[in-house]
């Protein structure tokens, strides 16, 4: 059986109609990209809106929060994660929460956790689902009401939360 | 070959050309072959040497109840017969899979289990990739931890190239091969 | 099936002494996001909060959301301050409840 296939083109009788159904298909192409997708993702919006809800009046500052992740991870559906924040975690200067956000996920909350001085020490240690490659924020609230931050950004080749089972 | 697509040229030219280099290619020296854990990533290493973190050990104690669970029409556990799973489970995982002379055809782990239960136990077979049976897999595995994969040589039936009456339907409806993972 | 849980914290610590106590815990922690063969989503079934008490006293919380990979591992650090009880809950949707206890002898 000939495998040649004939070249829409080349044939003038059929050519509008090569025409009208690109026409067709691209027509359709748009109608389906502006649909929501089924399992919508999160914008970096949303991951600013929720840190101004934990923060609250006060300011957002870099330091003193290390974030332990891959950077590159083999399985968006598990991604070990270790949040360590410096502070003696004494009575008088401790870390009292710990948030982590996420910006492409469909939604941005990742874990919050409630410490005090008992700790002895600020680190957490979980895993997480990435659902592509994305930013990851750690926020550390200590006693004196001041946030501290670091960020990750983490490439993500299997994805999590909006794949389809097969 | 002329009259064929230019596609199909190129695959039979392929084909003649990599089929003889495939026939050719040996096993990997020993000294030289490499455990997958190696290529493993740093924190996903971590994660598989450490027992208190593994979500593979879940499966363990899911396996170790099993294990010890007398069900079916003859009332037997793996434990009825086999006892402490520590003594009589240590690096048997380590010689499977294993070649059954009786039936003239290699035996994995987890055909071993069903074996059992179905000619033992008078239990049926557990599906495979169900999470019964990779949780007593895993449990009974768990016995030959950190002990080198050995495969007695005598155990298995001399290298020949592979014929197709060596591969058989499994017994049973066929069963998916992969779930979906959480 | 009933939930698996995995406790790991030294049986003995000295006053003071800083440990880690890690915990693993059996669920599939469901996104609400997929979406099955049916072509319908899959509806969320996680894993909400996670607590731990020291002789009665709360020294860890942890609210979850749906980004919390499945079987849930957390580990942190307490204090180890007087001999006692550890006692661990896990609450979720559908009602879900788990709890588990651990003991560490200070001297």
């Amino acid at each position: 059986m000939s495998l040649q296939m004939t070249d829409p083109l080349r044939s003038t009788a059929n050519r509008r109609g090569f025409l009208m159904r690109t026409a067709g298909f691209a027509a359709a192409a748009g109608i389906a990209s502006a649909l929501p997708l089924r399992a919508s993702r999160a914008t970096p919006q949303a991951m600013q809106e929720a840190i101004r809800k934990i923060l609250g009046e006060a300011v957002l500052q870099h330091g003193r929060v290390s974030l332990d992740v891959p950077p590159l991870v083999e399985n968006g559906n598990t991604v070990p994660l270790t949040v360590s924040v410096d502070s003696p975690m004494t009575t008088a200067d401790h870390v009292k929460a710990i948030h982590i956000v996420n910006e492409k996920n469909p939604q941005p909350h990742v874990i919050s956790v409630t410490l005090g001085p008992r700790a002895g020490r600020a680190s957490v240690s979980t895993r997480i689902k990435l659902a592509t490659s994305q930013q990851v924020l750690a926020l550390a609230e200590m006693s004196d009401g001041s946030f501290w931050s670091e960020s990750a950004d983490i490439v993500v080749t299997i994805a999590a939360c909006v794949e389809n089972i097969p | 070959m002329t009259g064929l697509p230019r596609a199909l040229r190129v695959l039979v030219v392929g084909l003649a050309v990599f089929a003889p280099l495939a026939a050719f290619a040996a096993d990997i020296p020993a000294a030289e072959r490499r455990s997958g854990f190696e290529f493993m990533g740093r924190e996903l290493r971590a994660m598989q040497e450490d027992d208190a973190a593994n979500p593979g050990m879940l499966a363990v104690l899911d396996g170790e109840a099993l294990w010890n669970r007398s069900d079916g029409a003859a009332g037997k556990s793996c434990a009825g017969c086999h006892g402490d799973a520590r003594h009589s489970m240590n690096a048997v995982a380590a010689r499977y899979p294993a070649f059954d002379a009786a039936r003239g055809a290699p035996v994995d782990l987890e055909q071993r289990i069903n074996l059992c239960r179905t000619e033992r136990q008078q239990l049926p077979r557990l599906p495979f990739e169900s999470r019964e049976l990779l949780a007593l897999a895993a449990f009974v595995a768990h016995q030959s931890k950190g002990q080198p994969i050995a495969i007695p040589e005598s155990a298995s039936p001399p290298r020949r190239r592979c014929r197709q009456s060596d591969f058989r339907a499994p017994a049973g409806p066929a069963q998916p091969v992969l779930r979906a993972m959480p | 099936m009933t939930a698996r849980v995995l406790i790991h914290l030294p049986a003995t610590a000295r006053r003071g002494e800083v440990i880690e106590i890690k915990s693993l815990i059996s669920h599939p922690m469901e996104s609400g996001y997929r979406v099955g063969t049916n072509g319908a989503l899959i509806p969320r079934d996680i894993i909400t909060l996670f607590t731990c008490t020291y002789n009665g006293e709360e020294i860890f919380r942890a609210e979850l959301s749906p980004a919390i990979a499945a079987n849930p591992f957390i580990a942190f650090f307490t204090t180890a301050t007087e001999s006692g009880t550890f006692v661990f809950n896990w609450s979720g949707d559908n009602g879900f409840s788990a709890t588990e206890t651990a003991a560490l002898a200070v001297e």
